[in-house]
């Protein structure tokens, strides 16, 4: 009840998307009943993930043609941003060292996405990739960790 | 050769928006235009849904506020079902909406506008946002953000989420509040309360200093106010009547009820904008020129009601009048709001009705039409339904906060324009970004969701040019 959200053993997943635009709402799906679920990373979150041993946020990926899952370590940037109620992964690492007084490890997983029109099916592309994209997960996690089957 | 300014798009406001100056040929601003330009059309594809739907589908109307959407839609199904919701569940809503009111004002103040007062209008642009914010006055950003999220934390400990939830139905609300919630709340309140103190400390020095002109040259001008207040005239945000009060504090119209708006309110178009003009229908338009939100609510009100917030009241009313006709007020009436909401939430969570008792009532359909208000962050807001015998919607009509801000932001933005544009407009000069951003922070006074207002979706930024009298672009300045 703290309001800085749910972590998985000090872990924290955030699962940012669209669940109603298709392809758009895979992070949502990933990680469910493991962590927390929005549309889109806000400063809020800084408290949380300073709060979190490490930190991994799963995402919908506009990606090149035939490309797989992609986990990759996260590095804080303090860049600038046009909007302020929204912002970018590396940025709100950057947020939870400069106002929370800690960065922690933190990966993306980044799940190649084919299909955001409206409705909450995936496509079958994505559909494809669910299983690499579970076993990501489960890595990052650590053995015995996920509740995934 | 006359010439326009045009900033497009404004930042730092919810929606998508570019604002024009006209300058005639010899270079003097001749009008200037706060132009909406997106369409959404929310009103006419909900058309052929069950009414009962509509909290959920308008609560989708925009990210930021969608609790103000979700009350009016299940007050408009209350009164379709023609009943009186029980006691625990109208608390249930208002606390609701004192956290929605609490996290929206806390993201204006402490996000989109304290920057501009804080870093300075002619600091970096790049940095001169909530980011800038929190690299000059980490202490201030991070209590910020820890109001913002007490307010949204409340949103989710009751419905469940943080925006978009459906958890107000008609006939009441779909669960109560935990112990363990009410706990939170109460465990929480003092650092939001000594939060709140701090930026109320901070404001009220740089109005007595810095910002005494912006409080003069940002729209300070006479108009209508409106909102809600109780029956014996008390500060109101959900329940209550409709009140208008005029520049002299003369009350024009009190006691009005929401069901008869359209004798009172009209809807006037613009071929340049998307966001219709509403006017007070007695005056006529443009001259039933009118207000809405935090400082129309101070307006209206005799008092508040609760001992914090009526002295923070008085305070504004002695340094900025009574009633307060200056737009930029706005950012103080933001801050003597949130005192007022989390007296307002003590007081509740305290109140045995909150835990205990009937959440919901269930009705046929009784009335085949209805008018549901309650005050969002930004002011009035109307659900006004017609339903067939079987539910389903025949005709909708949402009027919204922002849209009734539109005449007065016109107006702001045109004093701003004239205060800080030089007179006239030297062929071929920059247009400083400073002013510039004087020109949009005209705007942000009243913390406009053009996601509602036009039922749009959400892009945030703005955009100025400055335009000559056939319509050539002579300058142009873009953000984002």
């Amino acid at each position: 009840m703290s309001g800085a959200g749910v972590g998985t053993g000090g872990a924290l997943l955030i699962g940012i998307g669209n669940p109603l635009r298709g392809d758009d709402g895979v992070g949502w799906h990933l990680v469910e009943g493991l962590g927390l679920q929005r549309h889109q990373l806000t400063p809020e979150l800084a408290e949380a993930v300073a709060a979190a041993d490490r930190l991994l946020i799963v995402d919908a990926w506009l990606a090149p043609p035939r490309s797989p899952c992609l986990l990759r370590p996260l590095v804080a940037s303090g860049g600038w941003e046009r909007d302020t109620h929204r912002v970018a992964p590396a940025r709100l690492l950057a947020l939870a060292e400069q106002l929370f007084g800690r960065c922690v490890p933190a990966h993306e997983l980044l799940v190649p996405a084919f299909d955001f029109s409206w409705g909450d099916r995936f496509s079958p592309q994505l559909r494809r990739q669910l299983p690499e994209a579970r076993r990501l997960l489960r890595g990052w996690l650590g053995e015995g960790a996920a509740p995934y089957a | 050769m006359t010439r326009t300014v045009i900033i497009d798009p404004v930042t730092r406001i919810e929606g998508h928006a570019k604002i024009t100056l006209h300058l005639d040929d010899a270079g003097h601003l001749t009008d200037t235009r706060f132009h909406v330009v997106e369409y959404r059309g929310f009103e006419k594809f909900c058309e052929g849904r069950p009414f009962t739907e509509m909290a959920g589908i308008t609560a989708r109307i925009c990210g930021i506020c969608p609790v103000s959407h979700l009350l009016a839609a299940a007050k408009t199904g209350d009164k379709l079902l023609a009943l009186s919701i029980p006691p625990a569940a109208d608390k249930l809503r208002r606390l609701l909406n004192l956290a929605q009111l609490t996290q929206s004002h806390a993201l204006s103040f402490f996000h989109l506008s304290s920057p501009d007062f804080l870093l300075g209008w002619e600091s970096d642009p790049a940095k001169r946002n909530v980011f800038g914010l929190m690299a000059a006055d980490p202490d201030l950003a991070r209590a910020g953000i820890r109001l913002r999220q007490f307010g949204q934390q409340i949103l989710e400990l009751l419905g469940g989420r943080k925006i978009h939830s459906a958890w107000a139905v008609p006939g009441g609300v779909r669960s109560p509040l935990s112990q363990e919630a009410r706990d939170w709340i109460l465990d929480r309140l003092p650092e939001a309360r000594a939060t709140v103190t701090l930026a109320l400390e901070l404001y009220k020095k740089l109005l007595d200093g810095p910002l005494q002109k912006e409080q003069r040259v940002f729209g300070d001008f006479p108009s209508l106010f409106m909102g809600l207040v109780t029956p014996n005239g008390l500060w109101e945000h959900i329940e209550g009547r409709i009140r208008f009060r005029d520049a002299t504090g003369a009350i024009v119209a009190d006691q009005l009820s929401e069901d008869d708006y359209a004798d009172f309110l009209g809807e006037a178009v613009e071929p340049w904008s998307y966001l219709k003009f509403p006017y007070y229908k007695p005056l006529g338009y443009p001259d039933g020129i009118y207000r809405v939100g935090p400082l129309a609510r101070l307006n209206v009100c005799d008092s508040i009601g609760t001992p914090w917030a009526d002295r923070e009241l008085a305070e504004l009313r002695q340094r900025s009048g009574q009633p307060v006709t200056s737009s930029f007020a706005y950012h103080h009436a933001r801050l003597v709001e949130i005192v007022a909401c989390l007296e307002a939430i003590e007081i509740l969570v305290a109140d045995p009705d909150l835990m205990h008792g009937r959440i919901r009532l269930r009705a046929s359909l009784n009335r085949n039409e209805a008018v549901g208000v309650s005050e969002a962050p930004r002011g009035t807001l109307f659900h006004h339904y017609k339903v067939d015998d079987d539910g389903l919607l025949t005709s909708v009509n949402l009027i919204i906060a922002t849209g009734q801000n539109n005449l007065a932001m016109n107006r702001t933005v045109h004093q701003i324009a004239r205060e800080y544009i030089p007179d006239p407009v030297p062929a071929g000069a920059e247009i400083p970004e400073a002013m510039l951003n004087r020109v949009e922070a005209g705007i942000r006074c009243f913390d406009p969701c053009l996601s509602c207002s036009t039922h749009a979706a959400g892009q945030m930024p703005l955009r100025l040019q400055l335009l000559a009298a056939d319509g050539t672009v002579l300058a142009e300045r873009l953000r984002g």
